[in-house]
C-alpha cells in the first residue's frame, strides 16, 4: 500500500486538512479537501495507511458483531461494517478497499486498492470519515447544504431526488458549497451549526449543461468520472449556523416552497446518517440535533417541478433570501 | 415501596409518583414531542397533549399533583382530563417510558 500510493504511512501528517466539523491529519493528500485553516480547531482524525493483512490482524473478527451489510442475496456482500471493541470499526467496501476507524474515531487506518485516491477516497469521504466524525462528536444527516447570507442552507431527499444538481445550480448563483450528501452538524448554544463537508459534488450527467456552465466558469473542476462525475469545488471556509432548510419532492409543474409547520420528527430523523452507530450516546445526540433544528430552523418542502435545478435554484434562494432576512 | 407499573386502581395511581427512567429521553419537536428509549431505539411519538402530560407527570410529586397542574394550564375541570392522564400513565408505562412507584400504605 505504502509503495502504491508513494507516501510513508507512519510519517508524521504531511496534510492537515478539514471536513465534516472535524480536523483530518492525514498522510496522505486527500483530493478535494480544503487545508485545515489555522486556529479551526475541533476534534482530530489521524489518517493513515496500513496493509489489509495489518488490519485484519489488529481486528478480532470473533469478537466483532456486523453491524451492516451490502449486497445480493446469496453472493459475497460488496460493503460490510463490523464493530470490535478493542479495534473499532471495520468498514470494507468492495473496489475500494478496507478501513479501520478506532472506537472514537480518532485514527483511520485505510487499506486501499492500487487506484488512483480520487477513486477509493470516495469511500473514504463518503463513508468512513463521516463515520469518524460522528464518532468524534459530530451528527451526520444524508443532506447537502450551501452558504447563502452567511447562513447555512440545507436541503434533504432521497438518492437521485437532485441534492447535487440543487447545490451546483445554487452555486451558480454565488453561493458557495457547504456539504454534498453528507452534512455535519452540531448544536451549540447559538442553534444547529453545520460544518463545510468535501467540497466534492457529484453529478449523474457528465454533460449536464450545469456541470459545463460551472466548469467554464472555473467554479468547479472535474476530478474523475466513475458513473457519476465528481467536481471539485471551493467549500465554506467555516462552520455556519443553519438558517434554513429544504425536504425536496417531486412535482410537476413549476417548483414552489411550502412551509413545514408543525415540523414532523419522523421526517427530520430520517435524514440521519451512519445508521451503524447506535449507542446511547448518539441516539441521544441525533434527537437533540433534530429537535434542536425543529425548534430553530425553518423547515419547508420543495416542490421540484420538473423545470430543472437552475429554476429550483432560482426558487430556493430567492425564498432563502427571504427567510434568512 | 412498591412498584407496581401499569395495574395500580385508579386512587393508588393518583398517588403514585412517576419518573422517567434513565434510558429514555424525551424531547421536544414543535408543539409535539418525541420520547427515545435508549436501550430498544424505539421512538414514540406524543402530541402536544401528551408531551405536556408527561412533563407534568415527571416534574410533579405525584399523579394527583400532576393533575393539578394540567387542570390550571388547559382550564378544564380535573375531572375531565383524568381519563386521559391514567390511560397516558398506564400506556407510558407499559412502553417503559415512564416508572411508578406506589404511595407506602397509610
Amino acid at each position: 500500500v505504502r509503495a502504491e500510493h508513494g507516501t510513508a504511512a507512519r510519517a508524521s501528517p504531511a496534510h492537515i486538512a478539514s471536513a465534516f466539523g472535524v480536523e483530518l491529519h492525514s498522510a496522505f493528500e486527500l483530493p478535494g479537501v480544503a487545508p485545515a485553516r489555522s486556529g479551526a480547531g475541533g476534534p482530530t482524525v489521524q489518517l493513515s495507511f496500513a496493509e489489509e493483512d495489518e488490519i485484519n490482524g489488529t481486528f478480532d473478527a470473533e469478537a466483532a458483531v456486523r453491524l451492516s451489510e451490502e449486497g445480493i442475496a446469496g453472493a459475497e456482500p460488496y460493503r460490510t461494517v463490523d464493530f470490535e471493541p478493542v479495534a473499532g470499526y471495520r468498514l470494507y467496501a468492495r473496489y475500494f478497499g478496507l478501513a479501520l476507524v478506532s472506537a472514537d474515531g480518532a485514527r483511520v487506518q485505510c487499506a486501499p486498492p492500487p487506484l488512483s485516491p480520487w477513486r477509493w477516497q470516495r469511500f473514504l469521504m463518503g463513508r468512513v470519515i463521516p463515520l469518524a466524525a460522528m464518532l468524534r462528536g459530530r451528527e451526520m444527516w444524508h443532506a447537502s447544504a450551501v452558504e447563502l447570507a452567511g447562513l447555512a442552507v440545507g436541503f434533504a431527499g432521497p438518492s437521485g431526488a437532485g441534492k447535487s444538481s440543487l447545490a451546483l445550480a445554487l452555486t451558480l448563483t454565488g453561493a458557495r458549497l457547504v456539504a454534498d450528501d453528507v452534512l455535519a452538524l452540531t448544536v451549540e448554544p447559538s442553534g444547529a451549526v453545520a460544518y463545510p463537508g468535501a467540497g466534492v459534488l457529484s453529478l449523474r450527467d457528465r454533460a449536464d449543461p450545469l456541470a459545463l456552465g460551472a466548469t467554464r466558469r472555473g467554479l468547479v473542476t472535474e476530478m474523475g468520472w466513475s458513473g457519476k462525475a465528481h467536481l471539485v469545488t471551493r467549500v465554506a471556509d467555516r462552520a455556519l449556523s443553519l438558517g434554513a432548510f429544504y425536504f425536496l419532492e417531486a412535482s410537476d409543474g413549476r417548483p414552489w416552497v411550502e412551509a413545514i409547520d408543525p415540523p414532523d420528527p419522523r421526517r427530520l430523523l430520517s435524514c440521519a446518517f451512519v445508521h451503524e452507530v447506535t449507542t446511547s450516546d448518539r441516539l441521544r445526540r441525533q434527537l437533540d440535533v433534530c429537535s434542536e433544528v425543529a425548534r430553530g430552523v425553518p423547515l419547508f418542502t420543495l416542490k421540484r417541478g420538473d423545470a430543472g435545478p437552475v429554476e429550483a435554484a432560482a426558487v430556493v434562494r430567492s425564498h432563502a433570501l427571504g427567510v434568512l432576512g | 415501596l412498591s412498584s407496581t407499573p401499569f395495574e395500580l386502581p385508579d386512587a393508588q395511581l393518583l398517588d403514585a409518583s412517576v419518573r422517567m427512567p434513565v434510558n429514555v429521553v424525551f424531547r421536544s419537536f414543535g408543539s409535539d414531542g418525541v420520547a427515545l428509549n435508549l436501550e430498544s431505539g424505539l421512538y414514540y411519538g406524543l402530541n402536544g397533549t401528551a408531551g405536556a402530560m408527561l412533563l407534568a407527570l415527571t416534574e410533579s410529586p405525584c399523579v394527583a399533583g400532576a393533575l393539578e397542574d394540567l387542570a390550571l394550564m388547559y382550564r378544564m375541570p380535573a375531572a375531565d382530563i383524568w381519563g386521559d392522564l391514567k390511560t397516558l400513565c398506564r400506556t407510558l408505562a407499559e412502553r417503559g417510558l415512564v416508572e411508578m412507584d406506589a404511595a407506602p400504605p397509610g
